[in-house]
């Protein structure tokens, strides 16, 4: 039996992802390391503190981070370097891997009924302003993430990226980005990325459309009406808890069964070179054909955007 | 009592549903159905065959028809290489003119009809879906202030129609699907949308309708276009190098900004005929609108494959055009889409083919 710790969100949830969980005994855990652990789990809307992940790897715990925003991509080569010297797994995991929905389409895809994708669209609207950092080249954390589920979904690398941004405001460093992208085989994405949104609910739509059928993820379908006078409310049905159940017993599962864990290092690397091709998109304002020598997640963690 | 103008339908080669659409008003009233003498006999069976439905003349000569039969308004419903040509015949003769989607097939075309419409004074009107309640019910909103200043519109429009065998379907050795005879093969089930000699994509072929959406909630002139496309469900796409399947980024004038997606996607992508919805974000709010609403769904046993599950009702998206066209003939006003509006959407998509084409962010001329 796997004793995991849990952090970055409410113990009474803990409780009741533990009930759910087969195969390890869950425990509430602040940002602290846990003695009485083998490994721990992160998540929540901020990056755990370095110091933390690497007291924790240097302990011999094994980690899970799928927090929001995830630490620069700098700090995870070397903490996973660490990790790999004391025979630690880790795994880097975007949480939205852990949507039903989005596994979903995943699992889909790899399937054989829906065959190859041609277009993937989503929409992502949000109230809260998206953290902005140097390590994401100042996309949108939500964003950021989002491209990684595409490179998640997709298993390959856009060719070329078109990008297009405008704030709330003349003023506001919050407003909507669109982002663009074509594939060598013809398939293409457009995303639809928006933190301007009134204080209240957000919204997410991905739709999947492939060479025999199609998947629409949405959260127009997933809306249950109230009347309480006047025009009637739209309340989300979400998807609980479940994301947070299927990260960590997967986790769990594959340390049970010595498994190999997937760091997801590769991805976001993948991920860091293309925000940096997206950037120099915005900074252009003109279309970028992926080169990979120029667009290579080295010369992106450099900073280098063209 | 307001007059009743009398129409003529110049050639239904496509399809008949325009005329349909434009008699369901009470103010127009077809008196005759016209053709020129030389096109093939398959288009003169069709007309003939429109005429005998509505129990009036079918005539072979455009001119003669719109001459004897004191006509003010000529329907055009032609394959799409001759769209703006029967157009400018009838504008030149001094008729109002309402015409099938795409405009033209050529810039030239469209240029040469929005001269022809300007110097014979007379109204024309772009056969459109910005009718539907769910259209209708965004342009109030967006006019009431409910969302404030738009900031960008994405237009989600996917056909769920088949078009032929699926792409990779044809056997080594085999040739290539003709455009024309194809499109001629596939009036039966309507899915002939394309119709013409050219081969044309969705952009074209459906593009006008997302377009025109963005065009009238904006009224926003684009200015620079990026787009991707491809052939990537359907055989007669793939071999005539057009495409069923297109995404496009719009920046409009004043920094707006408005996204595309298009495709005809396959029967079994979706059980109603297309996922098709607008989303847009305001200043102070935003809209999801799914375009097929109100609905009703009918479910039954042994069901066709091809009905959909979900029926549009209530649409009134045929009277309201036509209601508007006469309301532009009384008054000289504008027409949901004129001459020049069509001829801008076009250009929105002449640009879209060539960024995908290119690779390139496309000026929009």
């Amino acid at each position: 039996m796997i004793r995991l710790a849990v952090c970055g969100i409410d113990e009474s949830r803990v409780d009741e992802i533990a009930r759910r969980i087969r195969g390890a005994t869950i425990s509430h855990v602040d940002h602290a390391v846990e003695a009485n652990c083998d490994a721990v789990a992160c998540f929540g809307a901020a990056a755990p503190e370095i110091s933390f992940i690497k007291s924790t790897v240097q302990a011999g715990r094994h980690m899970l981070i799928a927090t929001d925003v995830m630490p620069p991509l700098a700090e995870l080569k070397s903490i996973f370097d660490q990790g790999h010297s004391r025979n630690v797994q880790i795994r880097f995991e975007n949480p939205d891997h852990g949507l039903p929905s989005r596994r979903l389409i995943f699992d889909e895809l790899r399937g054989s009924k829906l065959g190859r994708f041609g277009l993937i669209r989503s929409h992502r609207w949000s109230s809260a302003p998206g953290l902005r950092s140097a390590d994401t080249f100042h996309l949108p954390a939500p964003l950021f993430r989002d491209l990684e589920l595409i490179l998640w979904l997709t298993e390959q690398a856009p060719s070329v990226v078109y990008s297009i941004e405008r704030p709330a405001q003349s003023d506001d460093a919050r407003g909507t980005i669109h982002v663009h992208l074509g594939f060598a085989d013809g398939g293409m994405v457009l995303m639809d990325y928006a933190d301007c949104l009134l204080p209240g609910d957000g919204y997410q739509s991905l739709s999947t459309i492939c060479a025999n059928g199609a998947m629409y993820a949405d959260d127009h379908q997933n809306r249950q009406l109230a009347y309480r006078g006047g025009t009637a409310q739209a309340t989300p049905t979400d998807e609980g808890l479940a994301p947070l159940v299927t990260l960590i017993q997967q986790f769990v599962t594959d340390l049970a069964t010595r498994s190999p864990i997937e760091s997801g290092l590769a991805r976001w690397e993948q991920t860091v070179a293309l925000a940096a091709t997206i950037r120099q998109s915005l900074n252009r304002g003109s279309s970028v054909v992926i080169d990979s020598q120029i667009h290579s997640p080295d010369l992106a963690l450099q900073g280098f955007v063209g | 009592m307001n007059p009743v103008f009398r129409c003529a339908a110049l050639s239904v080669a496509k399809h008949d549903y325009v005329a349909r659409g434009v008699i369901t008003h009470p103010r127009f009233e077809l008196v005759v159905v016209a053709d020129d003498t030389d096109v093939p006999e398959w288009m003169h069976e069709r007309n003939q065959q429109f005429a005998d439905s509505q129990e009036i003349p079918y005539v072979r000569d455009v001119e003669k028809a719109l001459r004897d039969f004191n006509v003010q308004v000529a329907i055009v419903s032609s394959e799409a290489e001759r769209h703006c040509d029967l157009s400018i015949r009838a504008a030149l003769a001094g008729k109002h003119v309402i015409q099938d989607k795409p405009m033209s097939t050529r810039m030239s075309e469209c240029d040469r009809l929005v001269a022809a419409v300007e110097r014979a004074g007379v109204r024309f009107l772009m056969w459109n879906r910005n009718g539907l309640p769910s259209i209708q019910q965004v342009q109030r909103q967006i006019a009431a202030g409910t969302i404030g200043q738009p900031l960008s519109i994405h237009v989600d429009f996917y056909f769920a129609k088949d078009a032929g065998p699926p792409k990779g379907s044809r056997p080594p050795g085999y040739p290539p699907i003709d455009w024309y005879s194809h499109q001629i093969a596939s009036h039966i089930d309507g899915s002939d949308g394309g119709l013409g000699r050219d081969p044309m994509g969705e952009l074209a072929v459906e593009g006008i309708y997302p377009l025109g959406y963005i065009q009238m909630l904006t009224k926003s002139p684009v200015r620079k276009v990026f787009a991707r496309s491809t052939a990537h469900f359907h055989q007669v796409h793939a071999d005539n190098n057009v495409e069923d399947l297109a995404s496009v980024t719009l920046t409009m004038e004043d920094g707006l900004i408005a996204t595309m997606t298009i495709g005809r996607i396959g029967l079994a992508s979706h059980p109603s005929g297309g996922d098709i919805k607008l989303h847009i974000l305001g200043t102070a709010g935003a809209l999801v609108i799914n375009e097929a609403r109100p609905d009703v769904g009918i479910y039954y046993r042994n069901q066709p494959a091809k009905e959909a599950r979900q029926r549009r009702v209530a649409s009134e998206n045929d009277f309201l055009l036509a209601d508007n066209f006469a309301h532009a003939i009384d008054t000289g006003g504008p027409t949901l889409m004129d001459a020049p509006a069509s001829r801008a959407i076009y250009a929105t998509f002449a640009a879209a083919l060539e960024s995908a084409r290119t690779g390139d962010v496309v000026a929009v001329d």
